[in-house]
């Protein structure tokens, strides 16, 4: 159970995050392990990397969709417990607590409870085609009619 | 003024020019689906050569993407600028049906688009699945969770992927591969000169070596043979090391790469066709093109390969890394030319049954109608 003033910031000696188009995408370089979180996660993942505390991550979640208060604190509980055991941030305790608005007035959107993707596979399915020739490696050329477009 | 043509997405790690089972299927099927009205743009991973962006293979446009650059370089930069430009390419294209052959993950670029124009998803297994995985938290459940249709190249591998995703029994089946059959007539089985064949890239994994260790030990036995390896590959060196050690290098020739287009021809030339893969082969396109040319076939028992070769009817199977197994295989065929006969014959009988191109090129012109059809209603 994380408090309301707990913070968090990224693991950058591991974690390669951005966060684009209103999704958040991670890769663990030490693994290759890939992880995307959209709509009220992504919300939830940028406010905790900007330094948010987890009671204005809570009020920000609420402000901007339709979910009870209780409701959101619960499932943002939860996230944050699957991005510490993932180890994608880590608790932080010396950067100093961010203020200030968030953003403007907004509409509240429809709320689904966040959910972090989690590819933990992909090494495996690197290796379960072993690249063919590459073409170097191939002495003749085929003619059938092609040519490159640009 | 004809039927608007039907968009299909094809999606493979690599395509023409580079070669391998799906490269070399691929392009003859979507040219065979292009006259059943559908309309084709191919998505692949850039791969070692320096290819362009964009090609076109007799008008089909190929982009080219940096996905395995991406996945391997775990470059976030490299990633999501590639997932914007398959947007782009979707966006522009407007796809009514993606059918992903499914060799690997850069699938992933897929289903991070897959709202830009939603689609009905066919997944194609073309590939040994791992023995484990298919979770919640895995690329290869969300594949075969979303997956509108989920087809696999034999039976073997729909068993592996309905292992591991239960979910997908009522939405996937058995495709078994094809090729164009050649116009070549199969010649007669040389027994005068008998020449063993094994062709493909020159790994471990294809088991070459041990071809080459169960033909040292009856090559005394068979003095005109020759075991021919066409391909080349990493473990080349070593094996013609191995077959200089095991004092049989001048009856064993190195052909290096063969042109797909020229395999029918040296398939004619040979007695019967090896194939002692250690991995499990998802078909083993090798042994279906041996079966056309009426050659039979020595397997192991791995993936699809019993499936393409019929026990005892068509070719023999042996357990892998059993070379005394296979050299007894060999030795049975070499000494038998009425039964190689017969069972090259019957090889290239089945092959023309239960692996016809026209068979493989109708079920594909169905599913994808059916897909796009109940697609059209689903994402309207």
């Amino acid at each position: 159970m994380f408090t309301p003033d707990s913070r968090f910031r990224l693991n950058e000696a591991e974690i390669a995050a951005k966060t684009m188009d209103g999704e958040a995408i991670m890769i663990n370089l030490s693994n290759g392990i890939y992880y995307s979180i959209v709509e009220a996660g992504e919300l939830v993942w940028r406010l905790l990397i900007e330094g948010r505390t987890v009671e204005q991550i809570a009020r920000e979640v609420v402000r901007r969709y339709d979910v009870m208060t209780t409701q959101a604190e619960e499932d943002i509980q939860t996230l944050l417990a699957q991005l510490v055991e993932e180890r994608l941030v880590l608790a932080s305790d010396h950067s100093a607590p961010v203020s200030g608005a968030v953003s403007a007035d907004v509409e509240r959107s429809l709320y689904a409870r966040p959910q972090l993707n989690i590819y933990r596979d992909m090494g495996d399915l690197l290796a379960l085609d072993p690249p063919m020739p590459s073409l170097p490696e191939i002495p003749w050329k085929e003619k059938s009619g092609s040519q490159p477009s640009e | 003024m004809g039927l608007p043509r039907r968009r299909v997405l094809f999606w493979a790690q690599s395509f023409w020019p580079e070669i391998g089972g799906v490269e070399v299927l691929g392009t003859q099927t979507l040219l065979a689906l292009r006259q059943r009205g559908f309309e084709f743009a191919v998505v692949a991973s850039h791969g070692e050569a320096d290819l362009p962006d964009l090609m076109t293979y007799d008008g089909i446009p190929i982009h080219r993407l940096p996905f395995l650059q991406a996945l391997s370089g775990r470059d976030i930069t490299v990633f999501l600028q590639a997932r914007d430009d398959v947007a782009r390419i979707k966006r522009e294209f407007k796809p009514q049906l993606i059918h992903v052959n499914f060799t690997d993950p850069t699938i992933l670029f897929h289903l991070q688009t897959a709202d830009v124009c939603p689609a009905p998803l066919l997944a194609s297994i073309c590939v040994a699945l791992p023995e484990q995985g298919g979770g919640a938290d895995t690329l290869l459940g969300a594949v075969l969770r979303r997956a509108s249709w989920v087809t696999a190249v034999s039976g073997a591998i729909l068993n592996d992927a309905r292992r591991l995703a239960p979910e997908i029994v009522g939405r996937s089946s058995v495709l078994h591969n094809s090729v164009t059959p050649p116009a070549l007539t199969p010649a007669p089985l040389p027994f005068n000169s008998p020449r063993l064949l094994c062709v493909g890239r020159i790994v471990r994994d294809k088991g070459f070596d041990l071809a080459v260790t169960a033909f040292a030990s009856i090559a005394s036995r068979f003095p005109n043979a020759r075991l021919v390896i066409a391909g080349d590959g990493p473990a080349r060196q070593g094996l013609e090391r191995l077959a200089t050690d095991l004092g049989i290098a001048k009856r064993v020739e190195f052909l290096g790469w063969v042109a797909p287009k020229e395999v029918p021809a040296l398939m004619n030339t040979s007695t019967f066709v090896v194939m002692p893969s250690r991995w499990r082969e998802a078909f083993g396109l090798v042994a279906l093109e041996a079966a056309l040319m009426a050659r039979p076939v020595i397997a192991t028992r791995t993936g699809g390969l019993p499936e393409v070769v019929d026990h005892l009817h068509t070719g023999l199977i042996v357990e892998r890394e059993d070379t005394e197994a296979l050299a007894q295989a060999i030795s049975l065929l070499l000494s038998s030319p009425e039964l190689a006969w017969r069972m090259g014959r019957a090889g290239r009988k089945r092959a023309l049954q239960l692996f016809s191109w026209d068979r493989f090129v109708d079920a594909h012109d169905a599913l994808y109608q059916r897909l796009i059809k109940e697609g059209s209603h689903v994402h309207a």
